[in-house]
């Protein structure tokens, strides 16, 4: 009686608003994180496929220290993902996968995965990694294919030694933010394939060319730095919409620019780009 | 080298690998074996069987669960420490508490375990018992993980033979306790003909002037003293050397611990040095990086007092919570004494634009978008005319400086005046719980709005006090800014159209009336309230008369 009508409203206003939540509810207590190591010793493989699949956080592929198969560490929120690391027969799959019916914010918090390949075998890389940063240090392994997907992210690709087996593509299609991949022609690959969405692309051609090759990029709004070391033959072609070229140290015949030492160079390369919006500039390493 | 301690072991001329005791053969087999494995050469084939038996490792160390799984060449091993109960190979073998001993203990093996691979890992495991002071029950426990580990890990690991645990020398225990150590040894070897050499541990070397060896030489914490000619690498762990003048390797020389004496000869190779100080400093600052980090993970899960740490989460939880409000809190009284501030100095215009913002919201939002998106092109173009005009110069640093305040300003006053007119509307709600909010009172609508504002923010904060989804407490957050974002747009466009609430008839002159705006609820024209002034206004059933103020 004492409790006035507009009080009783308010208060089953409240239940009600907050009963379907209860049902549903889950721990507000934060992230609780785990940490996931697993190594493998080889056991005879010839070849190694690997599948990374990381949807957000910090991503970290580097040579095995030891002579390992593979080593990695994941840290991660089991209330939010699931981790995977499954390996069979040289197939290899790893990352972490959104449960279901988790409706938290799964980029909140700093998820990380480390991974590290053992050299000695040939490795058919693929990685698709969602938001965050990502360090692809491929120095000092054999890999026979590459394929980087990003989406909102900071990526950074690194080759300090040569490739030792041949490449037929190595494809990279980067959502938004920035790429950079520095020692691309250390890469063995015969065909190289650049897609990138917005923002700003870095792609460092040094390195040991070992073939001739054809690089194909196409961007769509942002900024596109070329870096040539000198003595590659390159002969570089740009198409697309409202989309500015600056160069310096090319020949020009007609729409296409060439290295001064195309005609005379040991190993040459074809770029072709495609821009839709934006800027393309090219440098020489000296 | 008479000075060397090692002297006590008399110094004989070597003869090869048949001149090898057989204790020292059996030494030397083990050590062969790991050094193989670990570097990866020609012998390694037979050796990995041994060491490589472990062909996988899982650790998984987090809040609610502490597990390892080992794969091994003929067996697996998984023992894990979940919700209270202890798993061996997916039996159930006991119950924990979470944060004993006997937990803590298991989850410092597990952390040290996550850096280690190899050799270290098994001995590591194999090494590990259960704490002294566990008794009862725990103790039990502890007992049946160590045999467990033993007894998987010995048979198929370290069996017999090699067992390089027999081996002496506190150089080779060391290294073996460390995987990354070992690894970087196996680096420096890496070159070395392992194949065929020979092996002295403990017992000093002495290579006269007329011998030769016809292959790689290594040994181990023992003093080499060369004065005739090694055809091959010269390997040392631990201990001297000394090329005295006639001595010669052809091949390269490897230090690991080892101190080169005297160079009076010739070494046609290289010679590398492994600093044991600077490896094991870069690993162990490195291990001991990932075991904080493990440790910080883990730090809330044990408490040694036995009070289980899932009970104490949705206090955590109610103290952020807690924090949060008292934070927005805070910050809205801050905000409504810079509020009766502005009213109390500049009441008048508040009103207009507050009354302004209230009954043509969307006019004002428009007018605030374009003011927000002229602003700049205003600044600029404002430049360009004074400094076309010469004269106009000397006014463009107060320009500069004065129009951004003014904006800014502007921006604010707006801000309070979208609260106003939002607390007018929270009073005429005529709900008991905002009685104290009356619209003959500037400061209480100031107030009002204010809070009101926070709203989203504060809902969202005692929605992370527990039982909500966290994508709840987000939404809220969001709509928090977009609401803040509205008001600020909406108020700025109101002192933009009442030119800061100096021309009230953009009201008062019936305008309000022509475009009452979607929040109007028919109330009387503001020309017929003058709430601020001392005019009554609309009062709910029962509701007392406000103070009235200036």
């Amino acid at each position: 009686m004492g409790v006035p009508a507009s009080h009783r409203r308010m208060a089953a206003w409240l239940g009600l608003a907050t009963l379907p939540l209860l049902f549903v509810a889950r721990s507000a207590s934060g992230q609780e994180w785990q940490t996931l190591a697993v190594s493998r010793h080889p056991s005879g493989e010839t070849e190694l496929d690997v599948t990374v699949q990381y949807g957000a956080g910090r991503l970290e592929i580097e040579r095995a220290d030891q002579e390992m198969l593979y080593s990695l560490r994941l840290r991660y929120d089991p209330e939010a993902v699931q981790s995977i690391t499954e390996y069979e027969e040289g197939r290899l799959r790893v990352g972490v996968e959104s449960l279901r019916g988790h409706h938290g914010v799964p980029w909140k918090g700093s998820g990380e995965l480390s991974l590290a390949l053992g050299p000695g075998r040939p490795i058919d890389l693929t990685v698709e990694f969602g938001a965050g940063d990502a360090d692809l240090n491929l120095g000092g392994l054999s890999i026979s294919g590459l394929t980087v997907r990003t989406g909102a992210s900071d990526a950074r690709l690194d080759l300090s030694t040569a490739n030792p087996v041949p490449m037929r593509l190595a494809s990279f299609e980067v959502g938004a933010a920035s790429f950079e991949a520095h020692g691309l022609g250390n890469l063995n690959a015969e065909s190289i394939e650049v897609s990138a969405g917005v923002g700003s692309a870095t792609l460092d051609f040094a390195g040991e060319w070992q073939r001739d090759a054809h690089v194909s990029l196409h961007m769509g709004m942002g900024s596109l730095q070329l870096l040539f070391p000198a003595g590659l033959g390159v002969r570089l072609e740009q198409g697309g919409f409202l989309a500015s070229f600056d160069g310096e140290g090319f020949d020009q015949r007609g729409d296409v620019h060439y290295s001064p030492d195309w005609d005379t160079a040991e190993r040459r390369i074809t770029v072709d780009i495609q821009a839709a919006f934006g800027s393309t500039t090219a440098d020489w390493i000296r | 080298m008479s000075d060397s301690p090692s002297d006590r072991v008399a110094r004989r001329p070597l003869d090869g690998p048949a001149s090898v005791g057989p204790r020292v053969r059996i030494r030397q087999v083990g050590l062969v074996a790991v050094l193989a494995v670990l570097t990866g050469s020609v012998m390694a084939g037979t050796v990995r069987a041994q060491v490589g038996s472990v062909v996988a490792k899982e650790v998984v160390v987090g809040s609610s669960e502490a597990s390892l799984r080992l794969e091994l060449v003929d067996r697996d091993l998984a023992i894990s420490l979940h919700g209270g109960v202890v798993d061996i190979d997916g039996r159930e073998v006991g119950r924990f508490e979470a944060g004993s001993t006997l937990d803590t203990a298991w989850r410092q093996l597990l952390a040290s375990a996550v850096a280690m691979d190899g050799t270290a890992l098994v001995r590591a495991l194999i090494d590990w018992t259960p704490p002294e002071d566990l008794d009862g029950p725990d103790r039990e426990l502890g007992e049946t993980i160590d045999g467990a580990l033993e007894s998987t890990l010995a048979s198929s690991t370290l069996g017999d033979p090699p067992r390089p645990v027999d081996m002496d020398g506190e150089l080779v225990r060391s290294l073996l306790s460390r995987s990354d150590r070992l690894g970087d040894l196996s680096e420096v070897l890496a070159g070395a003909d392992l194949d065929h050499m020979i092996l002295r541990i403990d017992e000093d070397v002495y290579v006269a002037g007329d011998e030769e060896l016809g292959t790689t030489l290594l040994a181990i914490d023992a003093d080499v003293d060369i004065e005739g000619t090694v055809r091959g690498d010269l390997i040392v762990l631990g201990g001297t050397l000394a090329l005295g003048e006639g001595g010669r390797v052809t091949g390269d020389v490897y230090l690991a611990e080892a101190r080169l004496l005297s160079n009076e000869g010739v070494i046609e190779g290289s010679v590398s040095e492994l600093s044991s100080d600077e490896v094991e400093a870069a690993d162990e600052e490195r291990r001991e990086s990932l075991r904080d980090e493990i440790r910080a993970e883990v730090a809330d899960q044990p408490s040694e007092r036995g009070v289980s740490w899932r009970l104490l989460r949705p206090f955590r939880a109610i103290g952020r919570g807690i924090g949060g409000l008292l934070t927005i809190g805070v910050n809205v009284a801050i905000l409504g004494l810079l509020g009766w501030l502005l009213v109390y100095f500049a009441g008048d215009h508040l009103a207009v634009v507050a009354e302004t913002a209230r009954r043509s919201p969307g006019r004002a939002a428009m007018v605030g978008v374009a003011g927000t998106f002229l602003v700049l092109p205003v600044w600029l173009l404002g430049t360009l005319a004074l400094v076309l005009t010469i004269v106009g110069i000397f006014a463009v640093p107060f320009w500069l400086v004065l129009f951004p305040i003014a904006v800014v300003l502007a921006a604010c006053f707006g801000f309070y005046g979208a609260a106003s007119g939002i607390g007018e509307h929270v009073a005429r709600w005529h709900h008991p719980w905002v009685q104290w909010v009356r619209s003959s009172n500037p400061y209480t609508l100031v107030s009002a709005g204010l809070v009101a504002l926070a709203a989203p923010f504060l809902l969202a904060s005692i929605v992370e006090m527990g039982l909500f989804f966290g994508l709840i407490e987000g939404l809220l957050l969001v709509a928090g800014w977009l609401v803040l974002a509205s008001a600020g747009l909406v108020g700025f466009g109101a002192v933009l159209l009442t030119r800061a609430g100096r021309r009230p008839a953009f009201h008062w002159g019936g305008q309000p009336d022509d475009d009452p705006g979607p929040w109007d609820d028919g109330s009387p024209s503001p020309s017929g309230r003058h709430d601020w002034f001392g005019a009554e206004a609309p009062r709910g059933p029962g509701e007392e008369p406000g103070p009235e103020t200036s």
